[in-house]
């Protein structure tokens, strides 16, 4: 564990990429109610149709980065949000006071680290976010079902039983639902904050290729503990210390020559 | 504790063996402790259970007869089986016991008799005698039948013979009444003119009877003819009114304050607040009651204040069960839903409403078994103790007050004036402003008399109200296995 205190800095590494940018998080700070800064003064372009994975040691602020961009953090009263973080390509600013939260949501759909299917069927559990919307057409959501569903890799497997409660799928199979569930409402953004920690590795590497899979239409953002998997499925990686960000470039040089120590130091398994 | 030894090596497996049985002594004598005392509370509940039964399993079967239209029996009416022989109609009395000297009834004991006497009264089953003697020793009398003795228990439980009388039937003259709805087999209130001899009888008026058991009969002055029907009528209705102000008040005020009251100072007051309301002695909330409900408001004593009272003091724990109920949901959940882009309003009526249903109605029902038992509060705010009504139904055919008014000015002038027809009134809350009783006040009212047979009364209105409180509970449990079996966290 490196003790050395870390200075507010402009972060190392490649700021611009070689990709279309969908978000752009600028000069972003946040702050808890209790007071305590969790995020300091964060700068992080995310590429269109690409996954950017955000690594770091626990308590670094990667998923609080994460939540703000669907703002769950409004879920909490007298949470503070300092900055911007822009949505391409409108430019308008996710947390700015007079955006609706609600709207944001139906773009940016998070996935969160357990399985959290409500327990209604499997087919409610899809349609949900379709019904909160007051779409009421059955065969439009009864398409959207199955769309989504054949989207999360699900679909083969839960066909016969889409009346069943998504409570009775195994673990991997709720985090795939959970996936059809965002993926229903055509988000722009998936937010998935550690969606594997909970699940075997077989799970595991079924909702990676899924992530793999999902790049193709949409924007990933993704929190994850697993070192191997950022390097396995993200295209770009941000590594977060104390509520900073430290490094931020494509996945491989990440991986292979980052700029900071700190950063060579965790990604080799020296701390963290 | 034993103490090791100061040198005693700690790998020593004999001394540690000591040591271990000595510690756990302890865990052997609390499991007997524990046994014990379970097995003694367990006897004790069944030996209170099987007291009350024994009490009050008489009363609760109980049955007697009144007459259909409700009125009073008169003198000179007597209850009886109307039968047939021929084309003759027969009074069959029921078997009597013969009130007179047991020295003069002993001799006669098994043997057919002639017995000159008053009829009884009504459904009485007693007959005062004037003279006995064997049949035939001369002209018949009131009665004849065959007298047998019978062993029995007087009130404090001494064995004492009594001697009854089976009375043949009398050929009865019922050619003063109208015989056009009379039923061979069913038994009537026969009045009868003077007293019958040679084994018959003039009757000039039969009126049906009917059977009314303890759950239909209203509060008597004779233990054997006194019901509950009013009591649990009344707890009936004050429940609903209860429920209908405790579980919608309750539950919204518990979504309130877990889903979007702000977490400062004034909630924590309230909540403070809410947690001691629930411990307030429920005769504060009678006496708070009268002041403002009947005083102020001028509801009266009547159902709505009851039920308002005992909505009030029940809701508190509504408003707990509510929030503990909500307050299982994992938080998970809630962010799920808001993260898909729901309000807090849909999260709140498609998922934390429904997960939290059972725990809900879980509460809502032990509330409604606490009220259903309260008496102080309703004791303050007059509740009555002898109703021989009941409130007034929501559709009733009866002739108005107004009418009857009209009519009884209108044969002052008119003899002849014709008769008010009674129409369909529509009264949907006048029930509320009844008067009322409930359960556990005609319990205690009838604890109170110094007759045992009342006290088996309260014996057996207490299992009814036992028994309505533990089906409460069950549908409670019932309903919390059922609604829970398909959620799991």
């Amino acid at each position: 564990m490196v003790t050395a205190t870390v200075q507010p800095r402009h972060p190392v590494g490649n700021l611009k990429i070689r990709h279309p940018v969908k978000a752009e998080v600028r000069d972003f700070s946040f702050f808890y109610a209790n007071g305590f800064q969790a995020l300091k003064n964060i700068q992080l372009p995310v590429a269109e149709k690409k996954t950017t994975a955000l690594i770091g040691p626990s308590g670094c602020g990667k998923s609080t980065l994460l939540r703000s961009f669907n703002r769950m953090h409004d879920l909490y009263s007298h949470n503070r949000y300092e900055g911007q973080i822009i949505l391409h390509p409108e430019g308008i600013n996710l947390i700015g006071p007079d955006l609706e939260p609600i709207e944001i949501r139906m773009r940016c759909s998070m996935v969160f680290q357990k399985p959290n299917p409500f327990p209604k069927s499997i087919y409610e559990n899809v349609a949900y976010g379709l019904r909160v919307r007051g779409i009421r057409d059955k065969s439009l959501i009864e398409a959207r079902v199955e769309s989504a569903l054949r989207g999360a890799a699900l679909w083969e497997e839960v066909k016969d039983r889409l009346h069943a409660s998504g409570q009775s799928l195994s673990g991997g199979q709720q985090q795939r639902l959970c996936i059809a569930r965002a993926l229903a409402t055509e988000p722009e953004i998936l937010l998935f904050d550690e969606p594997t920690a909970a699940l075997d590795p077989i799970s595991t590497s079924r909702i990676e290729d899924l992530i793999t899979e999902l790049e193709k239409t949409v924007t990933i953002l993704i929190v994850t503990h697993n070192m191997h998997q950022a390097a396995r499925i993200s295209d770009y990686t941000a590594f977060m210390y104390l509520g900073e960000l430290i490094e931020f470039d494509e996945t491989d040089r990440i991986f292979t020559n980052p700029s900071s120590r700190m950063t060579e130091q965790y990604v080799t398994g020296r701390f963290g | 504790m034993s103490q090791l030894p100061q040198n005693a090596p700690l790998r020593d497996t004999e001394s540690l063996r000591r040591q271990i049985a000595a510690r756990k002594r302890f865990d052997l004598l609390f499991g007997w402790l524990g046994l014990l005392l379970i097995s003694g509370a367990l006897l004790v509940l069944f030996l209170l259970g099987i007291n009350l039964v024994i009490d009050g399993w008489g009363p609760l079967w109980q049955r007697h007869e009144v007459k259909a239209d409700k009125s009073a029996f008169g003198l000179r009416e007597v209850a009886g089986t109307l039968r047939r022989r021929e084309d003759q109609w027969l009074l069959q009395l029921d078997r009597l016991i013969v009130l007179a000297d047991p020295a003069v009834l002993a001799p006669l004991d098994g043997q057919r008799v002639d017995l000159v006497g008053r009829l009884p009264r009504g459904t009485k089953k007693e007959i005062e005698t004037e003279s006995i003697a064997p049949a035939g020793e001369r002209p018949a009398g009131t009665l004849s039948g065959v007298l047998r003795s019978v062993s029995t228990k007087d009130e404090a439980g001494k064995p004492v013979t009594r001697y009854e009388i089976e009375p043949d039937p009398l050929l009865v003259d019922l050619s003063g009444t109208d015989q056009t709805a009379l039923q061979e087999g069913r038994r009537y209130a026969f009045t009868v003119k003077g007293r019958p001899s040679e084994g018959k009888v003039v009757a000039t008026e039969v009126v049906p009877l009917k059977t009314r058991s303890f759950f239909t009969s209203y509060p008597s002055r004779f233990p054997e003819e006194a019901g509950i029907l009013s009591a649990w009528v009344g707890t009936l209705l004050i429940m609903l009114v209860t429920m209908v102000l405790a579980v919608p008040l309750g539950v919204a005020a518990g979504i309130y304050l877990e889903e979007y009251a702000p977490r400062n100072r004034l909630t924590a007051i309230i909540e403070v607040n809410i947690a001691n309301l629930a411990g307030v002695p429920s005769i504060i909330w009678g006496l708070m009651a009268l002041g403002l409900f009947v005083y102020i408001l001028n509801f009266g004593r009547s159902i709505l204040t009851a039920g308002m009272t005992l909505g009030l003091l029940v809701l508190p724990i509504v408003i707990i069960a509510t929030r503990e109920a909500i307050r299982s949901i994992p938080q998970t959940i809630r962010e799920a839903a808001i993260g898909l882009g729901a309000t807090k309003w849909q999260t709140i009526r498609y998922h934390i409403l429904p997960y939290s249903l059972s725990g809900i109605l879980t509460g809502a029902i032990i509330a409604l078994s606490r009220a259903i038992g309260e008496t102080a509060p309703l004791v303050t705010i007059g509740a009555l103790t002898f109703i021989a009504f009941l409130p007034p139904p929501p559709v009733e055919y009866r002739v108005s007050a107004e009418d009857r008014a009209a009519y009884e000015s209108a044969l002052k002038t008119d003899p002849n004036a014709p008769a008010p027809s009674p129409k369909l009134h529509f009264q949907p809350f006048a029930w509320l402003k009844s008067g009322y009783t409930v359960m556990p006040i005609q319990l205690f009212q009838w604890v109170s008399r110094p007759q045992k047979a009342f006290h088996e009364n309260a014996a057996a209105a207490g299992i009814v109200l036992l028994v309505m409180t533990l089906g409460l509970n069950g549908v409670a449990i019932f309903l919390r296995y059922r609604l829970r079996r398909s959620i799991k966290w």
